[in-house]
């Protein structure tokens, strides 16, 4: 790095303070923003407009301008009042004034230092100034000497800032009247981009890496960001940030607008349509400082965990400040609560059309003041609504006035997918709307196996929208957390009661890991109703380094590689009484890939206890090896003694470890057995287990 | 009863196939297959469980002193489930309310201070927007659950109304959770 011959600039008044002033140590994506008449200096994060100060004495007492930040020495650079020439900034935020020749006796409030080349450019309207040029670089024939580019009558622009792109080597500006306008510096000449649609004063303007221009206009301190490559560039609200009626700013250009490590934003995750990622000015908060959030919790990322990732997998589960206690049916009322963590604004927003974006109609709660504490909240879902998933957004803030997408400085952002359903829908859920049951495998059958219970398990929940005693649609969720077999299995529920021709196949969603699949779920060529998740979960799912299986051995506790969710729609005149209760009927099948274990493929199911099996069932293979089912008394899946080969257990269970029978880990389900369920009948429960022979997820 | 039935695979088949899965439910190598589950369940633990296993064995004694070391040595009638949850009819009767829509939420997670409630929503078995005034379904909790709160929402700006109900012990027929407003 190259650094100027300051201390042979540096006048007596500012040796004391600057002596031992360095450069910043990198390229910074903070902001620099001077303010006031005595400058004052803060560091401003663009993204959210949060602001703090850094020093509020720089060792001058007067205002600086033509603020600058210095690409090839990492110092910043200004105009200053009382010195009347320009000086330098280092990171201890002290003025040390440069001995500056041939400065024209005015004073600047608009610069910066070029990109291509260690030059600082000032510039100010009128026939008797112009635009500057100013080398920094000391081995510059013409280091530290002013000249004139050209005059400020030929190039007359009300501008406030100018900000140089990172790469085209030109300064751009809006001026008053909000035209763009593109500087060469070498000729001296402008010209116009077009209106962008804001007017004000644009005190400071900034570049970052991509080459989007910032504004900051002082009335409001709102932030706007322009493409300036568009044809018809528009300035786009970006933030809100601090206001003042002397303002400019700084920046290096070669700095992406958050950096890396920057975890202090929180981001929403709904599809990046609804303005959600940062490069689409998504929905985001500053965290630093703030007091205000929804829930319990706010964690910060550096950018989007965009659907089907999830802000809430990330980090801490914080997506917590929004439960929908009723359903939300079209053409009425429905009812919100929302825990506040501190007092602000709640700005929220329902894509009732399902068209991806969050409209103005669209916004539920507009500015509503809440105090901290618990809410139950109100609104109307109008008539328009379409029927089937969509997604929310929830922003709370101190700041009252919030759109759907855009930073500010404090709060939360929480999205949600969601369920329209029409009036007069009721909902079960089974264990409960959030809760899981678990289903546990072993895929031994015909022959008993071990009993370690954990071949496949999946936690699993279910539920039934009806209206008028008919079936609307039937949800199917589960998580593959354990597969302890070598056997490579399908997994698939059967709805026993409902035949394949009652389901709308057409309008199933069908996800995997929360990805839409594109193949029907319905099996095909059945008269009942089956809906494959997988006819193989290895095809999902892989051990952990060194382990054998997928979270049955201890110190495998890799994460859950495979959840699924088929929302399966009914055609009319299906009854609530035709579907029998949950689980319905969940079951393994060997899969058609495994060529090696000579197992017959899809025809080899595996049920809870007393469950027949399907359609695509081989009958032939009841009563081999340990077997015992007899279809003449719809006894099935069943030992000599009554034993299974799965189990439904109700709640989110520790599984045996692999090789652990489970009365090793469940010492009162024997009691449970042997009494048929009159006894021990919660022996399933963490509180009953021998946990060290469970699996610790 | 092993290979004595009908198959349409050849014996060949049959005959691989049994032998690999016997022993290991699948779940484990040629080597791990080749032993049987009491080998399986004590090798396979630590020193510390396999001390847990002996010690629970003792405690496993069947009515007949027969040691239980296995689940697959466990008996039970052919016609048990193995459920672990059981049904419950909800009704609600609205007769004073049946000119108007009557939420209500039912939920297994909630704390009560007082009068107070605090309900977790994400814990519901049920959601349903009641217009005509009566409302039934048969709900399905699972044993662990034993109490439920209906939360009754009134669209008037009325406060809503909590209804808690707790499992009847003495009952061995369908629980029922009925309220009547």
């Amino acid at each position: 790095m190259k650094l100027p011959s300051i201390f042979a600039a540096i006048t007596l008044t500012s040796i004391s303070h600057s002596v031992y002033a360095q450069p910043f140590s990198d390229c910074p994506s903070e902001a620099y923003l001077i303010q006031g008449r005595v400058a004052q200096l803060y560091g401003v994060q663009l993204a959210t407009g949060h602001y703090q100060l850094l020093s509020e004495e720089m060792g001058t007492t007067g205002q600086l301008n033509a603020f600058a930040f210095n690409f090839h020495d990492n110092y910043l650079y200004a105009y200053s009042q009382e010195f009347s020439t320009v000086v330098q900034i280092g990171d201890d935020y002290q003025v040390t004034p440069l001995n500056v020749s041939g400065i024209p006796a005015t004073s600047f409030y608009v610069g910066d230092i070029a990109v291509d080349e260690n030059v600082y450019y000032s510039y100010r309207p009128g026939a008797n100034y112009g635009l500057y040029r100013l080398p920094l670089d000391s081995d510059d024939p013409d280091y530290l000497q002013m000249s004139k580019v050209i005059d400020g009558a030929t190039l007359n622009l009300k501008i406030y800032d100018m900000a140089f792109h990172p790469f085209d080597g030109a300064a751009y500006s809006v001026d008053r009247n909000g035209e763009l306008y593109r500087i060469d510096v070498n000729s001296g000449s402008a010209t116009s981009l077009g209106n962008v649609g804001q007017t004000g004063t644009f005190g400071a303007v900034y570049f970052d890496v991509e080459g989007t221009l910032y504004l900051s206009r002082n009335a409001d301190g709102y932030v706007y960001r322009i493409a300036i490559d568009d044809p018809e560039p528009r300035a786009e609200l970006y933030a809100a940030g601090p206001s003042s009626s002397n303002n400019d700013g700084a920046r290096c250009a070669m700095a992406p607008i958050i950096g890396d490590l920057d975890q202090n934003i929180d981001f929403g995750d709904a599809p990046d349509s609804y303005g959600t990622l940062l490069s689409s000015n998504g929905a985001r908060h500053g965290l630093l400082g703030s007091s205000v959030y929804l829930g319990a919790a706010v964690d910060g990322e550096s950018d989007s965990y965009l659907y089907p990732l999830s802000d809430q997998e990330a980090g801490s589960a914080d997506e917590d400040g929004v439960s929908f206690i009723t359903n939300i049916e079209v053409g009425t009322k429905a009812i919100t609560q929302i825990t506040a963590a501190g007092d602000g604004y709640l700005n929220a927003w329902i894509d009732w059309d399902q068209n991806g974006e969050f409209e103005s109609d669209e916004q539920i709660f507009s500015q509503k003041a809440l105090s901290q504490g618990v809410h139950a909240l109100y609104y109307d879902v109008p008539f328009r609504a379409l029927t089937g998933e969509t997604w929310a957004r929830f922003r709370y803030s101190s700041e009252p006035a919030l759109e759907a997408n855009g930073g500010t400085d404090d709060g939360e952002v929480e999205d949600y997918r969601i369920e329209i359903s029409e009036s007069g829908d009721a909902t079960t859920y089974y264990p409960s709307e959030s809760g899981w049951s678990t289903l546990a495998y072993e895929d031994n059958w015909p022959m008993v196996g071990d009993y370690d219970m954990n071949d496949l398990v999946v936690y699993y929940r279910t539920a039934v929208s009806t209206k008028n005693n008919e079936i609307v649609r039937v949800q199917l969720i589960g998580e593959v957390v354990a597969m302890g077999a070598n056997y490579a299995n399908g997994f698939a529920i059967h709805l026993p009661g409902i035949e394949r021709a009652d389901v709308n196949e057409q309008d199933i969603e069908f996800l995997i890991n929360r990805r839409v699949q594109t193949n029907s779920p319905l099996e095909a060529g059945r008269p009942e109703a089956i809906l494959m998740v997988s006819d193989n979960v290895t095809d999902y799912i892989t051990p952990g380094e060194g382990c054998k299986f997928h979270r049955t051995e201890s110190g495998c506790g890799s994460s859950v590689q495979m959840s699924f969710s088929i929302s399966v729609p009914m055609v009319s005149g299906v009854t609530t009484s035709e579907l029998a209760a949950p689980p319905f009927d969940p079951f393994i099948f060997a899969s058609p890939d495994d060529q090696v274990s000579g197992r017959p493929g899809r025809s080899l199911e595996i049920h809870l206890k007393n469950y027949p099996p399907t359609s695509a069932f081989d009958q032939s293979l009841l009563n081999q090896g340990d077997d015992m089912s007899d279809s003449a008394t719809e006894q099935y899946f069943q030992t000599e003694t009554g034993m299974p080969w799965a189990l439904h257990i109700g709640n989110e269970w520790r599984y045996p470890l692999e090789y652990m029978d489970i009365i090793y880990a469940y010492p009162t389900f024997p009691d449970y057995v042997k009494s048929a369920g009159g006894e021990a009948g919660d022996w399933y429960l963490d509180i009953n287990a021998t946990l060290r022979n469970t699996f610790d997820k | 009863m092993f290979l004595n039935k009908k198959s349409k695979y050849s014996a060949l088949i049959i005959i691989s196939f049994f032998l690999f899965a016997c022993g290991g439910g699948g779940g484990g190598d040629s080597t791990s297959q080749s032993v049987d589950s009491d080998t399986v369940v004590q090798s396979s633990a630590s020193e510390e469980t396999a001390s847990q296993t002996a010690s629970s064995a003792v405690a496993l004694e069947s009515s007949s002193e027969q040691v239980v070391t296995r689940a697959a040595d466990l008996s039970v009638p052919a016609g048990f489930d193995f459920s672990t949850g059981y049904p419950v009819y909800f009704s609600a009767s609205l007769a004073q309310r049946n000119s108007e829509t009557v939420f209500i939420t039912l939920c297994s997670e909630y704390t009560q201070t007082g009068e107070e409630y605090d309900v977790d929503y994400q814990s519901c078995l049920l959601k349903v927007s009641v217009t005509d005034g009566f409302f039934s379904e048969t709900l399905f909790l699972t044993n662990d659950k034993q109490a439920l709160v209906a939360v009754l929402w009134f669209f008037d700006g009325s406060d809503p109304l909590y209804i808690p109900w707790t499992k009847d012990g003495n009952q061995d027929g369908l629980q029922q959770f009925s309220i009547s407003q």
